[in-house]
């Protein structure tokens, strides 16, 4: 099944953590930016205000997951992660990109 | 949920070149139509007619539905025996060939019709098994289907099946999806758009493959067989693997637990429902639906399909070789997928194309290794779920896309009386069915005394295609979908139910 696959294929899971580096290192240094930068790389558009409020809540969801679980956060990582930026922080911009590979959106071509 | 003109919130003024290329090709895609250029009632009726299924999407695609009428049946397991076997080594014992071997059949009964590959002038094959009667019903069948045989008072056996076309991918075609051209739903997509399915955390409609010795894997027909075609893409088959993981990329990445994955679907699906609310586009929905079923799937599809958690005496009697590839295995797995709540199941075993060029595609060993495949596991699947009562109320059929020729093909240059295999045959096959509905211990139609034509009680293959829709509730007339203009169905333009094979 296609969502299978894009959820956890490696290929797919490769392409969004570099996608979080991508973001960490482009995007200047605060989330509203970041998430902003990190959906018009995938989705060649500025979200909407809907859209962005529910960005911020998934970054926040995912940044909470990793916070109570250490061990996962480190294994998300790959080996050049960004200085300065806690595993925990790392690997909830992991999540946020898997999330936005993810969308119908991103997904369907037209 | 109207498609409504809202303001063009989010996207960038600032003008780039790269940008406003952008807006351009954004001009042109089905989506930003929906969105962004109509407004109205009028729109609405215009969007409508371009896309019958717009207001569908509210729906749950796989939400249970209910038949036309009351079923005699809730599910159906189709051992789909790829390739043609051979009913006049298995099914249709026919004396008068074994008398006429090595003789070309009367021009009368071929009449100048076109055949795959042999001349109708070839010798006629006499079949060298030996065919005993079996249960009380005193069921003809060959010695080398003993455990098939044995089910015989279960079985009903239909001689006269008929379909029009002689080559492999058309044929399966046909027989799967009702017509020659690949576009078409199959009859496992039918039926879940017909009656949703109850399974959680599993696809409606799966597939399992496994093929023969001597036969490389992957039917002809190929995936279309079991595609969704012009239904929405929930109604696809799904193909199962039989070793390893049951799907591919059913495991979570490294380092993402399974509640994570859970928030992870959450948040895709949360902006997903919004995009769905502003363009109304109901493949959205299917995409939602598809990423539920995923997430579902993964917390139940290892525990259903390994087999290995079986007692050992189960897994004797269908002969399961865990960890391989096999026909018993899938027969074991269909078994917890019917219990799981799936209903619609296609077995397919690519291993009957027996046209005699080698030793493992000729009726002398070939077939021998091929009935050893799947005798016991087809039979073992029978008493199996006869014994939990699911019998009842689950169809079973078993049978390929044609048969093959009374004439023999390759010669045996070692000994030139004999023949080694038979080709494509279509105007007279045999198909067993079981089970749901179906009336054991009978056989159905008859055969000339060269097992050429049918003679009595001829069954098209929409015919059965027709018989089968009727069990489960669903008048095949009446099991439409609107493309392109036109009413479409499973069965076409034909198709009869055959009521004698009715309980």
């Amino acid at each position: 099944m296609q969502a299978l696959a894009t959820l956890n294929d490696e290929v797919y899971f490769e392409a969004a953590q570099h996608l979080a580096l991508r973001v960490l290192r482009e995007a200047p240094d605060n989330d509203e930016e970041r998430l902003h930068h990190a959906f018009r790389l995938c989705l060649s558009r500025s979200p909407d205000q809907v859209e962005a409020e529910l960005l911020r809540k998934t970054l926040e969801e995912q940044l909470q997951i990793y916070e109570a679980d250490h061990e996962s956060a480190k294994t998300l990582l790959l080996s050049s992660s960004p200085a300065g930026l806690a595993p925990e922080q790392y690997a909830a911009w992991v999540g946020v990109a898997r999330v936005l590979l993810n969308l119908d959106e991103t997904i369907t071509r037209e | 949920m109207f498609p409504v003109v809202k303001e063009v919130g989010g996207y960038d003024l600032t003008v780039k070149i790269e940008d406003s290329k952008i807006e351009l090709l954004k001009r042109v895609t089905r989506r930003y139509f929906f969105q962004e250029c109509w407004s109205g009632a009028g729109a609405v009726a215009l969007a409508s007619l371009l896309n019958e299924n717009l207001f569908s999407q509210a729906v749950d695609p796989m939400a249970p539905k209910k038949p036309h009428f009351a079923p005699k049946t809730k599910r159906i397991v189709y051992l789909n025996m790829s390739g043609g076997p051979s009913q006049l080594d298995l099914f249709d014992y026919k004396p008068k060939l074994i008398e006429l071997h090595g003789k070309p059949l009367p021009k009368s009964v071929t009449g100048g019709q076109k055949l795959a590959f042999i001349k109708p002038g070839a010798p006629l094959r006499g079949t060298e098994r030996k065919f005993r009667r079996h249960g009380q019903c005193g069921m003809e069948v060959s010695e080398i289907l003993p455990n098939i045989a044995s089910c015989a008072d279960d079985i009903a056996l239909i001689r006269a099946v008929t379909t029009e076309h002689f080559n492999h991918a058309p044929a399966q075609l046909f027989l799967d999806t009702g017509s020659i051209r690949a576009g078409r739903p199959s009859m496992g997509s039918w039926v879940t758009y017909g009656l949703g399915s109850e399974a959680q955390g599993l696809p409606g409609f799966v597939v399992l493959h496994s093929h023969s010795r001597g036969d490389v894997p992957g039917i002809l027909g190929g995936p279309s067989c079991w595609s969704s075609g012009f239904l929405p893409t929930s109604y696809q088959g799904i193909a199962l693997r039989s070793s390893g993981e049951p799907v591919l990329f059913l495991t979570n990445p490294p380092g993402i637990q399974p509640d994570a994955q859970r928030q992870t679907v959450a948040a895709i699906n949360r902006l997903n429902e919004h995009k769905l609310e502003f363009t109304g586009d109901p493949e959205i929905s299917t995409r939602i639906a598809a990423f539920e079923t995923a997430y579902r799937m993964q917390m139940v599809a290892p525990e259903v399909c390994d087999i290995s958690r079986e007692p050992k005496h189960i897994l004797e009697m269908y002969g399961c070789k865990p960890g391989q590839m096999s026909y018993a295995n899938n027969c074991l797995l269909t078994r917890r997928l019917l219990e799981a709540g799936v209903r619609f199941i296609t077995v397919y075993h690519k291993a009957w194309d027996h046209h005699g060029l080698t030793a493992d595609s000729d009726l002398v060993t070939g077939i021998e290794q091929s009935c050893k495949d799947v005798d016991q596991a087809s039979a073992a699947l029978l008493k199996d779920l006869k014994q939990r009562g699911l019998l009842e109320d689950t169809l079973v059929i078993w049978g390929g896309e044609f048969g093959r020729t009374p004439m023999g093909q390759s010669q045996n240059l070692h000994n030139p009386t004999q023949l080694m295999g038979r080709d494509h045959h279509i105007n007279a096959f045999s198909i067993w069915m079981a089970g749901g509905g179906i009336k054991g211990g009978q056989t159905y139609g008859e055969t000339d005394d060269f097992g050429y034509h049918v003679v009595r009680d001829k069954v098209h293959v929409h015919d059965l295609q027709a018989t089968i829709l009727h069990l489960l509730g669903l008048d095949h007339t009446k099991l439409t979908f609107r493309h392109q203009g036109r009413e479409f169905r499973l069965t076409d333009v034909e198709g009869e139910v055959v009521h004698p094979l009715l309980a």
